[in-house]
């Protein structure tokens, strides 16, 4: 076997074919919660989840990382109506809240046909939602404690918004990541949204935040702008080759990153293998790797060989 | 296997059971359960004089074997814990309960569930008056908690009701959620005169007739579908009551009241009641 | 019978009225009565009970208590929950079962009486055409010689007769009303003023010259007639006075007003706490204490008695004939009212209530009744009350005995109430204990002698035995809770916590003589006005109960 060191762009061995760089990925631990968004149709459940989900990519410059976890049928949500699940990541509890307020109240709220309840066991850390929405109802909002929980019911133009109260929440894993770096762009935008479907498909308990799943710009801490946080990742940018250090290995002209949010850990790495597995299908795919901060940062170091063994081809 | 309670002979004079609940016999033997006091009439009479004693108490399990329409208070002021009424039960069954179940499969007498603060109690029969409501004078009845009558029921049904559940297979009499503070109370048959009467918030569901004699303080807001009637009959599923399609989120008639006081409450029926 | 004696054996005797403060000795019962000790040394006591180290006193006195009638059992009904909510009073071979909570049922009333070593009580409002019914539920409350003062000052023959300046009809017509009545006093209860609530939408009199629509009197000359009246009938107990403004903020000008105008006849002023307030109109910012100057007054007045209508912290009933008052109260708490129109004679308001330590306000009404019973010069001019049960029940009297012996625990309670009342009432700096001896005033030889009951509060020979024995304790409320034995008319009725025989008291009444040719005039008005016959008025007192005429 051949081992590539990746700083000197040469692919890590004794994975599967060689091309999985020996790396892992930094993630770090962010408050979550799951929010269940039904509607009268799957269409407007999805435009409802869409839409709350919309501006939520990234921490570094949105209120919360958000997305669509899947589809749901009418056997799976509270009112028997069709909806999807929604994931949504941030830096505490209070943070979440407030996130969650807002998207619930601008996205979901005002969304026709929809309702929104809590998607996660309301344990110690909650954070309260509909209990923060009532007061859209002017007074007129009526409470009803169902089975346990307690939904506010919001007075609104086609009837009526009904919305949990409260939201259990979970220390989630931010942060996961793969890197898919390949000759030919086509190919590996193709190669890496064919991974994205695979996690999507496979995977419960993940969102892939960015566009499509996909993040373009990948990023690095830093910038010589003084106040600018992150700036583009050059180690991965191929148009930068010969003028700044690079990990990309010859021949390697399109990188694409996938972003992984997650409930549990083991959800992330799960994920992480089954997108890594999906990109070496490519053969213009040169290497996959991932992204992290030297390893002192982030408590969870999502090794790529590793999750490759521990979730296997028959996983 | 629960404790048995199997009723010797018929009952006399009527017989108070408050106190005898799950908890305070899970460490008890035989013996010393047989031992215990309760009145009937106006003395005292041991347990085991009523009733043959047999079985085990301590997975907090009771059943009662007979005809007990002249026990009263089974299950008043229970924690935790099951009781189960293989026959009919009296009066004040569950009254000031905190939690656990009662099931009786029978009917029950007047004041069943009466200032309830948690658990449930599930009547495959009929109840009498004053179910889940409020003992004379006080401010408020039930708090927390469940009732679920197969059958019909009586008058006052759910008076002054501060928050819960109580839900009615059959018919209610006069005044269903009389002074209601909150909570629900869904009847499927038909119901008496001025369901809701003086009401401040609440849910009032009356769908086994039409139009439902209210109050002429009722104002009438228009067709609707409630959706959270649908989760109302999830958990009614969830605890074994029969299925009913009126909450499945069909249209029903929205009234809001009582006007004469906070008129925060509301009233769901089938069709037009008719009041301007 | 008659020459059976019972002897009270080495008891530390408090018998203020004979001047004996905490003095060992025996004392001699016969007939009902205390008696000397029997020259004839070989005369033995049929039978002895060992008080030695045990502290003996009259029995209670309770000189304003609502506890029979119409408006107790309106109370009753109307909250059933507050009787439901306590334990009930279980029969036993002696005695009937009960229910207590804030209004006890009759008999458990008497038995509880009892209990606390009290024999004595009066009900403070009854109306004349409500007599009966009290007389009758009187007679269902055991153990305590019994009666009422009843309601005048709202009463349209009285308004009238002042009015139209014939203060010899006004004398006859007291003195009528209260034979046929059977009644002990006269009572006023916010005079003028509840006459003006029931004429109309928030009708009241906020000062004593007021003018009464339709009658043409104000307040002030209510009181005034009314209290000269009762002098010049020399009645035993002088005119009680219920003053006006009631609760409110700044009323304590109106009190020394009513004061003034009893111009030197003799009054009581009841449950004088709540008529003591300094504030403005509705302003409870400045809600505080007046008790200084009225205390200062009543020190220098010695016409005027008060007791002091102790506020006690929880649950309790709020009833009155003060009509406007139970409408004030049921607004500010949002809670049921009662409320009912007595034709010609009176009103009545009742709300169930609370008084929290957390609420400025009550807490400065609890401080306001301890700073009068610690202002007062003169323990023979200041009476213990709850007002039973508007300002708490009399089963709270040995509570508040604790707070005027022990400054320790009064200041504990003080030091736990809401700033305002901790900054500024006197109640900080007040440092007097009650002693034994004032206490025993203030609980019984005081209140007998306010009610003019020669045989009443004492200890010495002819007077009626009724005795209590108390155990010393480690502090006041536990000896004061469980007298060792309680005497009612030289029979042994409580021992250690326990009715040993249900005796029953009388009734005692006053039945003035007065012009009889008033009467007709008397009779015109009533059968014009009233609602029933008048052979129907006055009741038959001997064929209800027993009964005796206080001279």
């Amino acid at each position: 076997m051949n081992v590539i060191d990746s700083r000197g762009g040469r692919p890590a061995v004794e994975s599967l074919d060689g091309r999985v760089v020996d790396t892992f990925a930094e993630a770090f631990p962010m408050t979550a919660a799951r929010a269940i968004i039904t509607a009268d149709t799957r269409d407007w459940s999805r435009i409802a989840a869409q839409t709350m989900t919309g501006y939520a990519t990234s921490v570094i410059a949105c209120d919360a990382e958000a997305g669509i976890e899947r589809a749901l049928d009418e056997s799976e949500t509270p009112d028997g109506r069709p909806g999807f699940s929604v994931l949504v990541f941030a830096f505490s509890r209070d943070a979440l809240e407030q996130a969650l307020a807002n998207r619930v109240g601008q996205c979901v709220m005002t969304c026709p046909t929809t309702a929104c309840y809590s998607g996660l066991p309301a344990g110690e850390k909650i954070v309260s939602v509909g209990g923060r929405l009532r007061y859209f109802g002017d007074g007129w909002q009526v409470s009803k404690r169902i089975g346990g929980r307690r939904y506010w019911r919001i007075p609104v133009m086609d009837g009526e918004f009904l919305c949990e109260e409260t939201f259990g929440t979970t220390k989630g894993v931010a942060g996961g990541n793969l890197i898919v770096m390949g000759s030919e762009s086509g190919a590996t935008l193709r190669v890496t949204e064919s991974a994205v479907a695979a996690i999507r498909g496979e995977v419960r308990d993940v969102i892939l935040p960015f566009p499509g799943g996909i993040a373009r710009s990948g990023s690095k801490v830093g910038s010589k702008y003084r106040g600018l946080r992150a700036s583009t990742n050059t180690a991965f940018t191929p148009m930068l080759r010969g003028v700044v250090p690079s990990e990309m290995p010859r021949g390697v002209r399109c990188v694409y990153e996938i972003v992984i949010d997650g409930l549990t850990l083991e959800a992330v790495e799960k994920a992480t293998a089954i997108g890594v597995r999906a990109a070496l299908k490519e053969p213009a795919v040169i290497g996959v790797t991932a992204g992290n901060y030297g390893g002192n940062l982030g408590p969870h170091h999502i090794r790529l060989l590793d999750v490759l063994a521990r979730f296997g081809e028959t996983a | 296997m629960p404790l048995i309670f199997r009723l010797a002979s018929a009952i006399g004079s009527p017989v108070r059971l408050g106190g005898i609940t799950p908890d305070r016999l899970r460490d008890m033997s035989l013996v010393e359960i047989a031992r215990l006091e309760v009145l009937q009439g106006n003395v005292s009479v041991a347990l085991g004089d009523l009733f043959r004693v047999s079985g085990d108490g301590a997975d907090g399990r009771l059943t009662f074997e007979g005809d007990l329409a002249g026990v009263h208070e089974i299950g008043r002021g229970m924690t935790g814990g099951e009781i189960v009424v293989r026959g009919s039960a009296g009066r004040h069954v569950g009254g000031g309960m905190t939690g656990g179940a009662i099931h009786i499969h029978g009917d029950a007498g007047d004041w069943l569930g009466c200032e309830m603060k948690g658990g449930l109690i599930h009547v495959r029969g009929s109840a009498g008056d004053h179910t889940g409501a409020a003992y004379a004078g006080s401010r408020r009845g039930m708090t927390e908690g469940t009732i679920l009558i197969e059958g019909s029921v009586g008058s006052h049904l759910g008076a002054s009701m501060r928050r819960g559940l109580v839900a009615v297979g059959g018919d209610c009499r006069d005044v269903a959620g009389l002074e209601m503070i909150a909570g629900s109370i869904l009847v499927f048959g038909a119901c008496g005169r001025a369901p809701g009467a003086g009401m401040r918030r609440g849910t009032i569901g009356v769908f086994g007739m039409s139009p439902v004699p209210l109050l002429p303080t009722f104002r009438a807001a228009g067709r609707f579908r409630p959706l959270f009637l649908r989760l109302i009959r999830r958990d009614l599923e969830r605890l074994g009551f029969p299925p009913r399609d009126e909450l499945s989120g069909e249209e029903l008639v929205l009234y809001h009241g009582d006007l004469v006081g906070l008129g925060k409450g509301e009233v769901w029926c089938r069709e037009d009641g008719g009041t301007p | 019978m008659s020459s059976d004696f019972i002897k009270i054996l080495g008891g530390t005797v408090h018998d203020p009225a004979n001047g004996i403060d905490g003095e060992v000795r025996d004392l001699w019962l016969a007939g009902g009565k205390v008696v000397a000790a029997p020259t004839d040394p070989s005369v033995q006591a049929v039978r002895v009970i060992d008080a030695r180290g045990l502290v003996v006193m009259p029995g209670g006195v309770d000189m304003h208590c609502h506890i029979v009638g119409s408006k107790v059992n309106t109370a009753r009904i109307m909250c059933p929950e507050r009787s439901r909510e306590a334990a009930p009073v279980a029969r036993t071979a002696t005695t009937r079962s009960g229910t207590m909570g804030s209004v006890p049922s009759s008999f458990a009333t008497g038995y509880r009486y009892a209990g606390l070593g009290y024999t004595t009580a009066f009900d403070a409002a009854i109306a004349p055409l409500a007599a009966r019914h009290a007389h009758l539920e009187l007679a269902d409350t055991p153990c305590v010689d019994r009666g009422f003062y009843t309601l005048v000052g709202n009463n349209h023959y009285v308004m009238r007769s002042i009015q139209k300046g014939e203060p010899e009809k006004l004398k006859s017509f007291i003195a009528w009303l209260l034979g046929a009545a059977g009644a002990y006093a006269t009572k006023l209860v916010n005079p003028g003023g509840v006459e003006l609530w029931k004429q109309g939408r928030d009708g009241n009199a906020r000062d004593l010259d007021t003018t009464v629509d339709g009658f043409g009197v104000t307040p002030g000359q209510i009181i005034g007639s009314v209290a000269r009246a009762v002098d010049e009938l020399r009645l035993p107990h002088p005119v009680h006075v219920h003053c006006n403004n009631l609760g409110l903020p700044g009323n304590w000008t109106t009190t020394l007003e009513t004061m003034k105008r009893l111009d030197g006849h003799r009054g009581h002023l009841t449950h004088i706490q709540f008529h003591s307030y300094a504030g403005g109109d509705g302003d409870e910012d400045t809600f505080g204490s007046k008790v200084a100057p009225l205390a200062e007054y009543v020190n220098a007045h010695p016409n005027l008695t008060v007791d002091v209508g102790q506020v006690v912290f929880g649950r309790t009933m709020s009833m009155t004939a003060d009509g406007p008052v139970g409408h004030y109260l049921s607004r500010l708490q949002g809670s049921k009212w009662y409320s009912s129109d007595i034709e010609q004679e009176a009103g009545c308001g009742i709300v169930p209530i609370e008084y929290k330590n957390t609420s400025a306000v009550h807490a400065w009404q609890w401080a306001i009744g301890l700073e009068w019973y610690l202002m007062v010069d003169d323990p023979w001019r200041v009476t213990m009350s709850t007002d039973h049960p508007n300002g708490g029940s009399f089963l709270a009297y040995p509570q508040i005995i604790r707070l005027l012996m022990d400054r320790t625990f009064r200041q504990n309670v003080f030091q736990a109430l809401p700033a305002p009342v901790r900054e500024k009432s006197a109640l900080k700096d007040l440092d007097r204990e009650y002693t034994l001896n004032e206490i025993a005033i203030i609980t019984r030889a005081g209140p007998a002698r306010m009610l003019g009951l020669k045989d009443k509060g004492h200890l010495g020979v002819g007077a009626d035995a009724d005795i209590t024995i108390y155990a010393p304790a480690s502090d006041a409320e536990t000896m004061f809770q469980m007298p060792r034995h309680v005497i009612k008319a030289g029979r042994l009725l409580v021992e250690d916590g326990e009715i040993r025989e249900p005796l029953m008291g009388k009734t005692l009444h006053v039945a003035p003589d007065y012009d009889r040719e008033v009467e007709a005039d008397i009779q015109a008005w009533f059968e014009d006005s009233y609602s029933i016959r008048w052979r129907n008025y006055p009741v038959d007192l001997k064929a209800q109960t027993e009964a005796e005429v206080v001279a």
